[in-house]
């Protein structure tokens, strides 16, 4: 199992719970969203509960650099605090070593209770734009600092990159190459998604260069996570990818800066039930209620202790699916993918066994599809051509 | 009758009024007798102003008995539909019971619990246990849920598949070239009982094509949430 919990607004006891029942191995922390006192009270008691689980804090330094961001309670922390709308022209060398020292000086003071240290960095729409270069010198003076601080506590790098940027493979794999130079642990990473509303999948070629993206950090042997990354995440470690991410809002699932905007509320979002059988989150009300008046309930359930409340009758059992609920289900959705996953030990039969993942939910939709339930699925043909295409530049025979 | 603040204008090349006017038009004829087969009249209808939270159109409420107004105040107006939900008619249940299955305390249930006795929601069956007050019977408080659609069929029916948690009758109403629009769907709200009616704001006739099949709503919270929300207004 490699799914972290992607912390975020409304914490309560989800991630004591999600620990407790095996469902999530970790905990990725937003500053963004707790108290600093709270946070670090958060770590601590985890460490002593807990003390095998990855812990990791996400600097969120990316927000530095927009106007007028909604950025909640990172004012708490000097790092950022200090140092933000930040413009192009405020990363000199001299600027940058200040951002990076504040920060990695910060984890210092709790890293003995963080699993790795994050680096700062920030979003670039392009990997031959100006600002991935100034993401490089940022991992660059990451990498010199980390070594002169006197600690055991290992360096993650983090690289916030856009959808867009990953269709240019050229530009990529030169960036990549830049990257396999660093001498640190491994690296965080969170891709800016394009689409405002939660969407499963990314646009097809960007995803196959993606997974190609982790697939070669992994085989410099980088520790390679991958924040928000929801359903994708059982494809992520077939190619080599050691822990995924995901939280219980939309905003937690998908990344976008969006979430550091301010923005107008929005009404309450509907229920929905997690399938890792369907690889999708169908509505209790009517998508799920459909199935079981058809009497094909019993074959999308997860198996999870939560379908319980659902199995005799997914409106009825609304009230019940709560929150915290729902997002348990489908940490165990997610997990249990990555089991299915992890039984193999070769990169090959990993994506061979993801693959077939997908296949199965292709042809559960045709039988839901023959008893008239039609439910959006091309998530599902999207992620099979990336797999194909990953396949095709990696050389592999599937 | 004041002008409704609901939809905005429909910018249709075919149909000649807007979604607004068809609701304007369709308030006068939901007060009138018999207008869907089974019925005699509705007691009270609501029509929502506000679309955004996927709401019908209106929501009326078949006759009753009583028609008195009922008195909730609004914090407590969850936890009464959860005792409701959870109450039945004939068989009673008691208070640990109802702790047990809803997420309230001892004390907030017995405040609630009074609050209800008295607005004759719920009865006691003995002095520790509850049975529903006879102001419930599913007879007397039959919800029928009313979706006006110009077009946008598929969301159409989505919006009355969802309306079915609450409500016992679920119908879409259109204008008259429309129907044939929805064969598509006729699988579909076969299964969920879907009803579908054409209506011609102009001359104010109202038929309908599909009877609305009557079935207990899908979820019991909701339904008394709903129910609830119409009695108190």
């Amino acid at each position: 199992m490699a799914v972290l919990a992607q912390n975020g607004y409304g914490r309560s006891d989800k991630i004591e719970q999600g620990f407790n029942n095996n469902l999530i191995e970790g905990v990725i922390l937003s500053p963004r969203d707790e108290r600093r006192a709270r946070l670090e009270e958060g770590i601590q008691q985890w460490r002593q509960q807990y003390g095998d689980k990855t812990i990791l804090f996400d600097p969120q330094f990316y927000a530095a650099t927009l106007r007028t961001p909604k950025d909640g309670y990172l004012n708490e922390y000097e790092y950022y605090g200090d140092n933000n709308g930040l413009s192009r022209t405020r990363f000199s060398q001299t600027k940058i070593n200040c951002y990076v020292s504040q920060c990695l000086d910060y984890q210092k003071s709790i890293q003995r209770n963080l699993s790795y240290i994050t680096a700062p960095n920030i979003l670039f729409d392009s990997f031959s734009d100006s600002w991935s270069q100034i993401a490089i010198n940022m991992m660059i003076e990451s990498s010199e600092y980390h070594e002169k601080m006197s600690t055991d506590v290992p360096l993650l790098i983090s690289v916030v990159f856009s959808e867009t940027s990953l269709r240019d493979r050229v530009a990529m794999e030169e960036y990549l190459d830049a990257l396999t130079e660093l001498e640190v642990a491994g690296f965080y990473l969170i891709v800016n998604r394009t689409a405002k509303f939660l969407q499963p999948a990314m646009d097809t070629s960007a995803f196959a260069n993606f997974l190609y993206f982790c697939h070669v950090l992994s085989l410099n042997d980088y520790k390679v996570i991958v924040g928000y990354s929801d359903w994708s995440g059982f494809m992520l470690e077939a190619v080599g990818v050691d822990f995924t991410a995901c939280g219980w809002y939309q905003n937690l699932r998908q990344f976008s800066m969006d979430r550091f905007q301010p923005r107008d509320g929005s009404r309450r979002p509907r229920k929905r039930y997690s399938s890792y059988k369907l690889l999708y989150c169908p509505l209790l009300s009517p998508e799920l209620q459909d199935m079981h008046e058809v009497g094909i309930l019993n074959q999308v359930l997860s198996g999870s202790e939560y379908d319980g409340i659902i199995v005799n009758g997914p409106a009825s059992g609304g009230r019940q699916w709560t929150n915290p609920v729902s997002c348990f289900a489908h940490w165990f959705s997610l997990a249990k993918l990555s089991e299915i996953v992890s039984l193999h030990q070769q990169s090959q039969d990993k994506l061979r066994e993801a693959i077939s993942i997908i296949n199965n939910a292709i042809s559960l939709y045709r039988q839901l599809e023959l008893k008239g339930i039609v439910t959006d699925s091309s998530h599902i043909d999207d992620w099979k051509e990336s797999i194909n295409e990953f396949a095709r530049i990696v050389n592999w025979k599937l | 009758m004041e002008t409704l603040d609901m939809k905005p204008l429909s910018e249709s090349k075919n149909i000649p009024f807007t979604e607004c006017e068809m609701a304007f038009s369709f308030k006068k004829i939901l007060g009138r007798k018999l207008i869907l087969p089974g019925i005699e009249s509705f007691s009270r209808i609501v029509e929502e102003k506000n679309c955004y939270q996927g709401r019908p159109d209106f929501i009326a409420l078949s006759q009753q008995k009583s028609k008195a107004k009922l008195s909730i105040p609004k914090n407590l107006v969850t936890v009464s539909c959860e005792i409701l939900s959870v109450l039945k008619p004939v068989s009673s249940r008691s208070i640990p019971y109802l702790m047990k299955y809803t997420r309230g305390s001892e004390l907030l249930l017995r405040k609630t619990l009074c609050l209800l006795e008295d607005n004759n929601l719920v009865k006691k069956a003995n002095a520790e246990t509850y049975v529903l007050g006879d102001v419930f019977s599913s007879q007397n408080n039959e919800l029928t849920v009313f979706e006006l659609k110009l077009r946008g069929h598929r969301k159409a029916v989505f919006q009355a598949q969802q309306s079915k948690n609450y409500a016992c009758r679920s119908l879409i109403v259109v204008p008259p070239g429309q129907t044939r629009c929805y064969d598509k769907y006729s699988v579909l709200m076969n299964r969920w009982g879907i009803g579908l009616a054409a209506f011609d704001p102009v001359t104010g006739n109202f038929n309908v094509v599909r009877k609305a099949r009557k079935t207990k709503p899908l979820s019991n919270y909701d339904y008394m949430n709903t129910l609830l929300r119409i009695l108190c207004d």
